[in-house]
């Protein structure tokens, strides 16, 4: 008996979870396409989020684009397919390791730190104080998180990609000793427009679920500074999770075919 | 007849099974200070944030000069945000905003002034409050803690409302302060003829502030009066909450 109370309690509070986060999800998406818009703070948020995020994504991509060229030609070499080295790092990257790497070094950045300031924000009655002097929370603090993440992620990715790729360009010119021109040459001539394009799509959507989940969890945390903490584990966990599973539903969706 | 500034009518609010405010009535002509005491946990701060709009009561309704205001708002700000202002107990000041800022939000976003005249009105706020133009630049972390509260009040001020709610002004202050803060607030609601209702169980603080005295218990308005009958009173939960403050005085 004691066993169905909790299964029961913890279906409850999973499904209230769930419907707060889709109407606060609703209403954050309308907010976006709704005046007034703040276009200071979007340009403040946009500096915060993609210019201060350049060095991580930056040397994430740039390390992770060396060992995939230094592990695909160790794995190359097996079948003979060395030359291949150049491409698959460049596919690799824009299509998958590009956004996603993006993705969750950009969540454990930034949307933890948005988690933590809109729960500071929300512990300190700013948020009431906000609503007080006839501004809505949505307009001011929600909406241009979520507009920056969106406009921020693509060009994060972008540069990684460059990046990523020329990451693999130094280790495969410099240790494995491939001719630079064949190698660029390898890198670009089996890339598509679409490899990149599916790579930043991702990215925007990216954008959008670890701008979501920070403002989510930071907008709704409890009160003190454990509800803090436990708001940015949260909004750093549920922003990973949601970029893992929506990355395979948008691969899926592009090259299932 | 003259309606009251603010009237409370059979205000009922509960959290869950619990209630916290139970047939609340009351009214506040202009320019009349109500201060509202009682102890921790008898409903004081949800009964202000009920009439701001920021909970919606259960039952009951709230009349500001003769009329009901409605509590659902469309768009998650209070309705009557543009009458009624509200000084918060621990201030919330914008921390990324400095303290100009923070007194110019209200007259640009609430009263929809343009960035020059909502500086300017922040300006006149400022020096009628006697708030040094040293501070002006600076982010609320880099103020004292009875600085935060004088800005609060002139952020409040700003916005030229009808009503002022005041939440424990005097909270986490020494005694010197605390009475300057008491005066300030006597000043400021005077000069401007603003309604005022203050929360406190500074008794100190209570008496001096003002014209009149409401208890809250358990979620029930057991005494309201002068203060000057306050001490007289005979109801047990009043000569309780006030012995304290008798015995030290």
């Amino acid at each position: 008996m004691v066993l169905i109370k909790h299964i029961g309690q913890y279906v409850l509070e999973t499904l209230t979870t769930l419907g707060r986060l889709v109407i606060f999800f609703a209403k954050a998406i309308a907010h976006c396409f709704k005046p007034p818009y703040f276009y200071q703070l979007i340009l403040k948020q946009v500096m915060d989020i993609g210019y201060y995020s350049l060095p991580v994504v930056g040397l994430t991509t740039l390390f992770s684009g060396m060992v995939l060229a230094l592990q695909s030609y160790n794995g190359f070499t097996r079948f003979s397919s060395e030359s291949a080295v150049a491409t698959v790092v460049a596919l690799s990257i824009t299509r998958e390791l590009g956004p996603v790497l993006a993705g969750l070094m950009v969540t454990g950045r930034v949307g933890s730190s948005i988690a933590a300031e809109l729960g500071s924000m929300k512990v300190s009655d700013q948020i009431d104080a906000l609503k007080i002097l006839g501004t809505n929370p949505f307009d001011y603090l929600i909406a241009p998180r979520i507009i920056a993440c969106i406009i921020c992620l693509p060009i994060l990715v972008l540069i990684g990609d460059i990046i990523g790729i020329f990451g693999g360009f130094l280790v495969g010119v410099y240790k494995l000793n491939f001719n630079p021109s064949t190698y660029l040459y390898q890198t670009v001539s089996y890339l598509e427009p679409m490899d990149i394009a599916s790579g930043l799509i991702k990215a925007s959507i990216f954008g959008l679920l670890l701008g979501m989940m920070g403002c989510f969890h930071g907008y709704n945390c409890n009160r003190g500074a454990k509800g803090v903490g436990l708001a940015t584990t949260n909004a750093v966990v549920s922003g990973c999770i949601l970029i893992l599973i929506f990355n395979y539903l948008v691969t899926e969706l592009f090259f299932s075919s | 007849m003259k309606h009251p500034r603010i009237e409370v009518k059979e205000l009922k609010k509960s959290f869950n099974e619990t209630v916290i405010l139970d047939q609340i009535n009351f009214k506040v002509h202009q320019g009349e200070s109500l201060v509202v005491i009682g102890a921790s946990g008898s409903g004081k701060s949800v009964l202000t944030k009920c009439l701001v709009g920021l909970l919606k009561p259960d039952n009951g309704d709230i009349f500001l000069d003769g009329h009901q205001l409605d509590t659902n708002s469309s768009d998650g700000t209070p309705v009557a945000a543009n009458s009624i202002s509200y000084v918060f107990q621990n201030s919330a000041l914008f921390d990324s905003l400095t303290v100009i800022e923070n007194i110019s939000f209200g007259p640009r976003f609430l009263n929809k002034q343009n960035e020059k005249d909502a500086n300017e009105i922040a300006r006149e706020s400022m020096i009628k409050l006697d708030i040094h133009p040293k501070f002006w630049p600076m982010h609320p972390k880099e103020l004292s803690s009875s600085l935060r509260k004088i800005v609060a009040i002139a952020r409040a001020l700003a916005v030229k409302p009808k009503i002022i709610i005041f939440d424990e002004p005097s909270t986490g202050l020494d005694i010197r302060a605390s009475h300057k803060l008491d005066y300030l607030i006597r000043d400021s609601v005077k000069n401007e003829n603003i309604t005022a209702i203050t929360i406190t169980h500074d008794m100190n603080s209570a008496l001096h502030i003002a014209d009149s005295i409401a208890m809250l218990h358990e979620g029930k308005l057991i005494w309201s009066g002068e203060p000057s009958e306050l001490k007289k009173s005979n109801h047990a939960e009043v000569r309780r909450f006030i012995k304290p403050f008798l015995t030290s005085t």
